[in-house]
């Protein structure tokens, strides 16, 4: 049988936007005959950095090598794959293992998400020794062979489910059945009736997972044959006193049956383990807090999960080199961040307090026949009544102001709380554009005050754009789809009436079409994404949105380069 | 609401040796609070000087409250003492004899001390039997407000079935002394480790016989599924398999300042070693309830032992800041004619179950025909495996058992340097 090779569009994208001859490694997942290409990472000359093989979520490895360049002269490395981008033409040929030409398919994130579920693994282990490289090392050796034990178990929190090393513990009746049909027939009886799961697919299915350890033993097991000890040792030493907070992924295919998810789970919590002791004793090292957070990033130019373990003691700023290794690794923007903690992803599934995240992804697409572009990056929908505070009829302006700030501080560009409305109202007053009886007041702002307060409070800039009449918004398509394109960041709309935010444009400069993504900040209602997106509180809409007897002023936030 | 209580009639024997004079006898009732109803499956008579005393005022308070302390570190988890038994030809419910009522607040005390030992409940049980005519009272007391109110104490004919749950948990814990800690007592250290402990307890889920089951449902659950699924074919001898509880512990940590540092430490104490717990309960008994009883079985029986040891230890031992290992007793559970859940007994090093024989008779009130029935699962420790290169010093209970290895070395060097010396001057 031939292999089946598959690669990610991310991966394809990201080899022919190359702009000068590189080479590198491919990271997939093997399967049999099966390989499946999701990452990448590219060699940079004279990085010192550690390389990226341990950030990848289990069992993802280097299973390929690839080069950009004029002309194929790149040896390729033996029992692996090689792919090939010709700079010029963008054409990309595939070799196999024996260096045949072999050909290959384009999955999308959609196919990756249906195929491959992620098992977000979490848990603690104290690691309290003596306060010396040696005990360290020993302590992570010992911690290694233990998690390769068999007292290892975890449970899936999501699939009422025990994975032991021999056994796996169900709550559902038959064991044979796969992951994903598990999964459907435990969530079956809570779903609302009324809303079908046909919906495509947008985003990764995570599984919680707990880790845990065995303390109990079979009666006849020979370990520690006798009652409990106490052995003091009254020795004063230095001791290091901290725990390794475990937060790892895995991706298994959500056809796989239970049975198959210990060793995988297993291996993710290894490599965790290599990855941390490394980040640790180099904290250690520097003397600085042994507290490390980690971080799960999905840049959606990588199209795979990257775990980052980030010492406490080291604010964003002091990670820049890591960062920019990491974005030429992986040939991500050098312009846009990715990877500061403000960046992490969010699983929007899991309930929390506070706004919605990203209300516009799953919302009913047009066909415009034009390019969508849209807001690149979290935001949170911020409307009406939220906090317990009635602002109808007069709140808009300050909710759309609110979206916006929420974006930069979901970005990592600034690292402050979105402004509340006593903030937004004390500013305008501190720089003298309203008079103190402002504060406290049910007065409406528009486009200049949301440009002023983003100025004063978040350091940010804002493009202003004018428009006669909610028609001539229609010419406004070439600069929206330049906004988008280079900052992706939320634009504030106002104007004689009402205060919008918008989220994309749908352009087709053929017919002169144009749509607009808007987030409506006039809905009252709860958090409650189905509504929104159906009632179109968050939808696209035609120029005739527009009040046609009304002028517009649109605030567009210039974002600032860097990572 | 009144109390329920049942239980099987073989713990009538209780009464059939009760003396006919004044003085009457006094007993702890032994058993499980259950949802609805309490089950008792022992009356454990206290000792008493038989000599002296002629009146129930004189039955000496101190002697049951020892009794009932004994009794309590030898239950299982789940088991408790539910009050007392009082057999005098006088009814001592009405109006509570004051001594009733102070035994029954002491006791409650007593039984509250030492918390690992879990909770004794507020109301306490009085069961009164006046042997001329044959009659049985029960009431219910309650410590807190001082109310009592009659409870319904029956026997039954049938014996009383118990589920047995079996768990072997290996522990093995590290304690790091804080800085401050180096002039504490063993005792104290030995209750920090415990603290750890039972911490770490608290987040261990038990899956019991390898099945799935929410935490609300109960015991005969376990037993029932393969009826239905190969029709009619039912084994009854099932019922009576023990099941297996497997203890997965998930590790959670409440951040502090004071961790992700390196600091000082005077020192580690490691307690290391295998733990035997086994629980009986009633089939209503849920899961929760299962799981919550091996916790308390498991720490009771350690902190038993560890006070047994501490006590056992002479002043010097106790104060003495050196690195040593001391060796808690072990459990050992032994069987009461006739009854099905076993008590739980404690060996010092050396020690065997026979040794023990007549002590358990006294506390229980029997005399044990031919052999003690027994199960020593533990084991002793091998100690030369703790022995290979450190210097340490091993404190055992029984006097005779001690090596002191680092004093031998110590006379073994100043011999050395006196022979020296001796030669060379």
């Amino acid at each position: 049988m031939d292999n089946k090779i598959k690669i990610s569009e991310t991966v394809i994208q990201r080899l022919t936007y190359a702009d000068r001859p590189c080479t590198g490694r491919l990271y997939g997942i093997s399967e049999e005959n099966n390989v499946v290409i999701l990452g990448l990472q590219q060699n940079v000359p004279n990085d010192k950095t550690q390389g990226i093989s341990n950030v990848f979520p289990t069992p993802i490895q280097y299973c390929a090598t690839f080069a950009v360049d004029i002309i194929n002269t790149h040896s390729k490395v033996d029992g692996k794959l090689h792919v090939f981008c010709n700079q010029d033409t963008k054409k990309l040929m595939v070799f196999d293992k024996k260096s045949k030409e072999s050909s290959f398919v384009i999955v999308s994130d959609g196919d990756i998400f249906s195929k491959y579920w992620i098992l977000q693994l979490k848990g603690s282990i104290p690691l309290i020794c003596e306060a010396s490289k040696t005990t360290i090392q020993e302590m992570f050796q010992d911690l290694r062979s233990h998690v390769s034990s068999e007292s290892t178990a975890f449970k899936i929190t999501d699939l009422c489910t025990y994975v032991l090393h021999s056994n796996v513990i169900c709550g559902a009746e038959e064991g044979n059945i796969t992951i994903k049909q598990l999964f459907e027939s435990l969530s079956e009886d809570q779903k609302e009736p009324n809303r079908k799961k046909k919906e495509k697919v947008t985003s990764a299915t995570v599984l919680l997972v707990e880790f845990l350890q065995k303390m109990s033993v079979g009666g006849t097991e020979a370990s520690a044959n006798h009652a409990p000890l106490c052995i003091l040792d009254k020795r004063i030493k230095k001791i290091i006193n901290t725990y390794c907070q475990i937060d790892t992924l895995a991706m298994i295919s959500s056809d796989a049956h239970l049975s198959n998810v210990y060793r995988t789970l297993q291996e993710a919590l290894l490599r965790y383990l290599s990855q941390y002791e490394e980040k640790l004793l180099a904290c250690f090292k520097e003397n600085t807090s042994l507290k490390i957070d980690p971080y799960h990033f999905y840049p959606s130019e990588c199209g795979h999960f990257l775990t980052l373990l980030y010492p406490a003691a080291k604010s964003d700023e002091d990670l820049v080199t890591e960062r920019l290794s990491l974005h030429q690794q992986c040939m991500l923007n050098e312009n846009v961040p990715m990877f500061r903690r403000a960046n992490k992803f969010i699983n929007n599934k899991n309930k929390r307090n506070g706004p919605l995240i990203n209300p516009h992804i799953g919302v009913k697409v047009i066909d415009n026949g034009g390019n969508t572009y849209s807001v690149r990056g979290n935001y949170e929908y911020y409307h009406y009544c939220q906090n317990g505070m009635d602002d109808s009829g007069w709140g808009c302006a300050y909710r759309s102001l609110q979206t916006l700030a929420s974006w930069f501080k979901l970005q990592g560009y600034v690292d402050r709380e979105v402004p509340t409305f006593h903030e937004i109202q004390k500013c305008l007053v501190d720089i003298k554009d309203k008079p103190s009886s402002f504060i406290g007041s049910k007065q409406w702002i528009g486009s200049t005050e949301v440009n002023f307060v983003l100025d004063t409070l978040l350091g940010i800039t804002c493009k202003i754009l004018y428009v006669s009449s909610g028609e001539e918004m229609s010419q406004k398509g070439p600069e929206l789809v330049d906004h988008f394109k280079n900052q992706g960041s939320p634009i504030m709309i106002g104007g004689g009436v009402l205060a919008h935010t918008i989220l994309g444009v749908d352009y087709n400069p053929e017919t002169g079409n144009i749509y607009f993504l808007i987030l409506d900040p006039h809905y009252t209602g709860s958090e409650d994404l189905h509504t929104i997106q159906s009632k179109g509180w968050c939808g696209w809409k035609p120029v005739s949105f527009w009040k046609k007897d009304s002028y517009y002023n649109m605030c567009l936030p210039q974002v600032p380069r860097g990572i | 609401m009144v109390r329920n209580i049942l239980a099987s009639d073989n713990v009538l024997s209780f009464f059939i040796c009760a003396p006919k004079d004044g003085s009457g006898v006094v007993g702890l009732i032994i058993g499980q609070c259950g949802a609805d109803r309490d089950y008792v499956f022992y009356l454990a008579r206290s000792p008493a000087k038989r000599d002296k005393r002629s009146s129930f005022d004189d039955i000496e308070e101190d002697l049951v409250l020892d009794h009932a302390k004994q009794i309590s570190r030898m239950l299982p988890g789940g088991m408790n003492i539910l009050g007392i038994v009082v057999s005098h030809p006088e009814d001592v419910t009405s109006p509570l004899h004051p001594k009733v009522k102070s035994l029954l607040s002491n006791l409650c005390k007593t039984l509250d001390y030492n918390r690992f030992y879990g909770n004794a409940k507020k109301e306490m049980i009085i069961l009164s039997f006046i042997p001329k005519p044959q009659k049985y009272i029960c009431k219910e007391y309650n410590i807190s407000n001082g109310t009592l109110q009659l409870a319904d104490f029956k026997f039954t004919s049938k014996k009383l079935k118990w589920y047995r749950i079996d768990c072997a948990l290996l522990i093995d814990e590290l304690y790091y002394l804080d800085k401050e800690e180096n002039k504490s007592s063993l005792e104290e250290h030995i209750k920090a480790i415990l603290e750890q402990i039972q911490k770490k307890l608290n987040n261990v889920e038990f899956i019991i016989d390898n099945q799935y089951k929410n935490k609300d449902e109960c015991i005969e659950s376990y037993f029932k599924k393969k009826i239905s699924k190969r029709g009619s074919k039912k084994d009854d001898a099932d019922d009576d398999r023990p099941l297996t509880a497997l203890a997965l512990f998930k590790q959670d940590f409440p951040s502090s300042p004071s961790m992700h540092q390196v600091k000082e430490s005077s020192g580690s104490l490691k307690m290391t070693g295998k733990i035997i717990s086994r629980i009986w309960v009633q089939s209503k008994t849920t899961v929760a309830e299962i799981s919550e009883f091996l916790k308390q079985d498991i720490m009771c029986s350690l902190a038993s032992r560890c006070e047994m040891h501490v006590d056992s230890l002479t002043e010097e031992e106790i104060s003495e800041g050196i690195n040593c290992i001391h060796e808690p007793p072990r459990r050992v559970l032994i069987s009461l004619p006739d009854i099905e859940p076993m008590f739980s007994d404690y060996l010092f090093p050396g020690e065997g179950p026979l040794g023990a024989k007549t002590s358990l008779e006294e506390l229980f009130g029997v005399k044990f025909e031919g052999k003690l029935i027994s199960e020593d699962l533990e084991g002793e420790a091998d100690m030369s495996k703790f022995y290979d290169s450190k210097v340490v010093i091993k404190l055992e209970s029984t006097s005779s058992g001690k090596f002191m290895y680092s004093a031998i070395g110590l006379a073994v060097i100043i011999l050395l340097v006196a022979l020296l010396i001796h030669t060379y001057l």
